[in-house]
């Protein structure tokens, strides 16, 4: 009974008027946690303050009344006046005055201090069901790598939410510097957010005055640089007054084809705090190396949904740790290292067994099942659209997306690219093949030159309905007559190039033919090459 | 003795294409392009005749040519003009032929002039840009009623470029009653490593028109021809498939003074 009437005085406590209270809090740091988590605590009263027998509890916010023990002051611990005293990781830079582990977790969860006389402060983060682990309204749920800090310090309003905002970690420091401009991290964003080579974009970020002093319009300076622009940029920021922010939104012309990052850095005369200057985007500009052919949204054969991907680019693309998403956030990753070649087409799927008995003959190394499957919505909205599909590359850097409409798409027919657009495809579709109607596409097999010296290499590029095709490669001479083959049967890409050298063919005139197939499938295509093969004269 | 003579050319030899002057007509017919193409001389009469070629499907691969044909006497001659290709990689060609012909053998000697229609660098020489010539022979023999053997030899010398195809001799024998040829003809290999070739075929004919089929290998493949005469003039059509290769369509049209 007594221990329920203690629990009971010490709910939804805030700073104790005249003691030590909680100024800042790492409890996610960037990456792994071990070492780096600390509670800052500050004196703001004129005279030190001893800290004997004060106790540091970590509460768990998914029940009521799990507070656990983390650390209790011993009869040494003090704290001057208006000085800070840190307890925490080993890791912690610089080195904290008590180490401890304190394991504490993301929101909703909380940390409390409870003095020996019973007296008690409570902190507490993220979106809690009960009232003991906050005080008036809790604080919010920080981003890994950010300390939720009192800003200014010492700020004691009676409610977390009013008094702890996201903060760069300054254990043993202010949390508010003099003057301090920040760009807010993970509110960045190119607009689009793949543009096309040579064309426009615009980089929209959020500028914020973290310091305790204003500044006047020009003394900030926003910079810009990266591979994507032609040459970096540098802008002047309109003033602002502590605490506020600037949604700024700059726009970059004649983008530059590339990969890489985009940089903002925002500078001011005195800035206490540099840490928080720079945000970094990954960002491409131009083609991406995959690309989405094919997306059936609404199977109506038992195969699942499935999406279908192509590798457009002239090099092998590991897949990885690519993942594939819907517009609710559903986010599916490629689990494993998939090797897709140029050219080759590969399939997503919700079930790779469904998928494969419904499609017979299916490459299934090329079928890669995928979860928790983003399910693709198969009804409009209001806006004309059903849903987002985004497929990311292992950093985020966005590789394809696609907004679709069901409407007009017949029940378990897929969308496909055909033809520069995306169409309802031909029958139930075409997994990892092209589309049906492609397959009617031109074909060529040609040359740089078609009089040849002998000893000089015969040099041919071809183009084939398919990304990929199994070849058979022979010359013949004028009767008919077979003179060589240089491929049988093998694997080439839809479309490439080759030099054939030191072939021991007779001076005349040869007809170099090509028979095609696709890697599955009973298509065939044939092209013939009339070729003279020269010698001096004699 | 003239069995075993055919038995051992028929060995030793191998069956080449025409490459200028093919005629559609069937492989034994004596005629102007016939002898411009293998040295074999034989009908007595004044002719003209006029063949072309579509190789294998490639519309860019056409041979068109002309020839005339004059007995003298025991004497055979004939001339013709003939082009083929595109401007990329075709040539033109003039050829002539000169032969005799006896009761029961009969032999010729011929030459082709090339120039290509585009000249190249790389086909230059004491000849000059892109021509060329080249020689040959060609005979036949009629051992016994109803058995022809003959060899063909178009390309004994070269000079200039090279030719567009390279042929090696071809000997053959044919067997004929009234309306019934049968034939078979070797080509003997052009270069190292290449294996000769073999050709059988057939005919049957009834008044003015001849229905002929051959069989070839390396690799296998036919060739059906029809000919149709209509008065001093003959009409051929063939057909050579392959299994690689689209078909090669040859029209021949002759005019004799019969």
């Amino acid at each position: 009974m007594g221990a329920l009437l203690l629990s009971l005085s010490i709910v939804a406590a805030c700073a104790v008027p005249g003691r030590v209270l909680v100024n800042e809090v790492l409890y996610d740091a960037a990456g792994d946690d071990t070492g780096w988590e600390y509670v800052e605590l500050l004196n703001p009263g004129s005279s030190p303050q001893s800290l004997a027998g004060l106790r540091i509890e970590a509460g768990d916010g998914s029940q009521s009344g799990r507070w656990t023990l983390r650390w209790t002051g011993q009869a040494g611990d003090s704290i001057a006046a208006l000085a800070r005293f840190v307890v925490g990781g080993s890791r912690v830079t610089p080195p904290v005055d008590r180490i401890v582990t304190l394991e504490l977790q993301n929101g909703p969860d909380a940390i409390r201090l409870v003095w020996p006389d019973g007296a008690s402060e409570v902190v507490g983060w993220g979106a809690h069901e009960f009232a003991e682990y906050h005080c008036g309204g809790w604080a919010p749920d920080v981003a890994s790598g950010s300390a939720l800090a009192r800003i200014p310090d010492g700020s004691d309003s009676g409610s977390n939410a009013g008094d702890f905002r996201a903060a760069v970690p300054t254990p043993g420091s202010a949390n508010q510097p003099g003057r301090s401009a920040a760009i807010v991290r993970g509110r960045s964003r190119l607009v689009p957010e793949r543009p096309a080579s040579g064309a426009s974009a615009t980089f929209e970020l959020t500028i914020e005055n973290r310091g305790v002093e204003a500044w006047r319009e020009g003394e900030a300076v926003l910079a810009l640089e990266g591979e994507a622009l032609a040459v970096p940029l540098a802008l002047p920021i309109a003033g602002l007054a502590p605490a506020d922010s600037l949604r700024h939104a700059v726009v970059l012309h004649a983008l530059r084809a590339s990969r890489g990052a985009l940089i903002a850095r925002v500078s001011l005369a005195g800035d206490a705090s540099p840490a928080d200057d720079s945000d970094t985007l990954r960002v491409r500009v131009g083609e991406a190396p995959v690309v989405l052919t094919e997306v059936q949204f609404h199977p109506a054969q038992g195969e699942g949904e499935w999406v279908e991907l192509r590798n457009a680019s002239l090099e092998p693309v590991d897949l990885r740790g690519w993942t594939i998403s819907d517009r609710s956030g559903t986010r599916a990753e490629v689990p494993r290292s998939v090797l897709l070649q140029p050219d080759s087409l590969l399939v997503l799927a919700q079930s790779r067994a469904m998928l494969i008995a419904r499609f017979h003959g299916l490459d299934t190394s090329r079928v890669i099942a995928l979860s928790p499957w983003p399910s693709l919505n198969n009804t409009d909205d209001s806006a004309g659209v059903a849903d987002v599909i985004e497929l990311r590359e292992v950093d985020g850097v966005l590789a394809a997306r696609l907004a679709y409409s069901a409407a007009g798409v017949r029940n378990g027919l897929p969308l496909e690219w055909i033809d520069g657009a995306w169409r309802a495809a031909e029958g139930s579709g075409s997994p990892l093949a092209p589309p049906a109607r492609f397959v009617a596409a031109e074909v060529s097999l040609a040359t740089t030159r078609p009089r040849i010296a002998m000893g000089a290499p015969l040099e041919l590029s071809w183009s084939l309905p398919w990304p990929r095709a199994r070849a058979t490669l022979e010359i013949h001479d004028l009767s008919g007559r077979r003179l060589a083959r240089l491929m049988s049967g093998e694997v080439i890409s839809g479309r490439g190039a080759r030099s054939f050298g030191a072939l021991a063919l007779p001076a005349g005139l040869c007809l170099v033919r090509l028979t095609a197939r696709p890697e599955v499938g009973d298509a065939i295509v044939t092209r013939t090459l009339p070729v003279r093969f020269e010698e001096p004269s004699r | 003795m003239s069995v075993r003579l055919s038995l051992l050319l028929l060995c030793l030899a191998t069956p080449s294409s025409a490459q200028d002057f093919g005629s559609a007509a069937a492989p034994h017919t004596r005629d102007a392009l016939r002898l411009l193409e293998d040295g074999l001389p034989g009908e007595a009469s004044w002719s003209i005749g006029s063949t072309t070629t579509r190789w294998w499907g490639l519309p860019e691969l056409t041979t068109r040519a002309i020839a005339a044909h004059a007995p003298m006497r025991a004497g055979r001659v004939a001339l013709g003009l003939s082009q083929s290709g595109d401007e990329a990689l075709g040539w033109t060609s003039a050829a002539l032929a000169i032969g005799a012909v006896g009761e029961r053998s009969g032999g010729a000697l011929r030459a082709v002039f090339r120039r290509d229609r585009t000249l190249s660098s790389a086909a230059t020489g004491a000849w000059g840009a892109g021509r060329g010539a080249e020689w040959g022979a060609g005979a036949w023999l009629q051992p016994a009623d109803g058995v022809e053997v003959w060899a063909s030899a178009p390309q004994l010398a070269t000079r200039g470029i090279a030719p567009p195809l390279r042929r090696a001799l071809v000997c053959g024998v044919r067997l004929r009653s009234e309306d019934i040829a049968l034939w078979a003809t070797l080509s003997g290999p052009r270069r190292e490593a290449e294996a000769g070739a073999r050709a059988v075929g057939a005919s049957l004919s009834s008044g003015h028109a001849e229905l002929w089929a051959e069989a070839r290998d390396e690799p296998w493949r036919g060739i059906g021809g029809v000919s149709a005469g209509f008065g001093d003039l003959t009409l051929s059509c063939s057909i050579e498939t392959h299994p690689r290769l689209d078909e090669t369509v040859r029209l021949s049209l002759s005019w004799s003074a019969r």
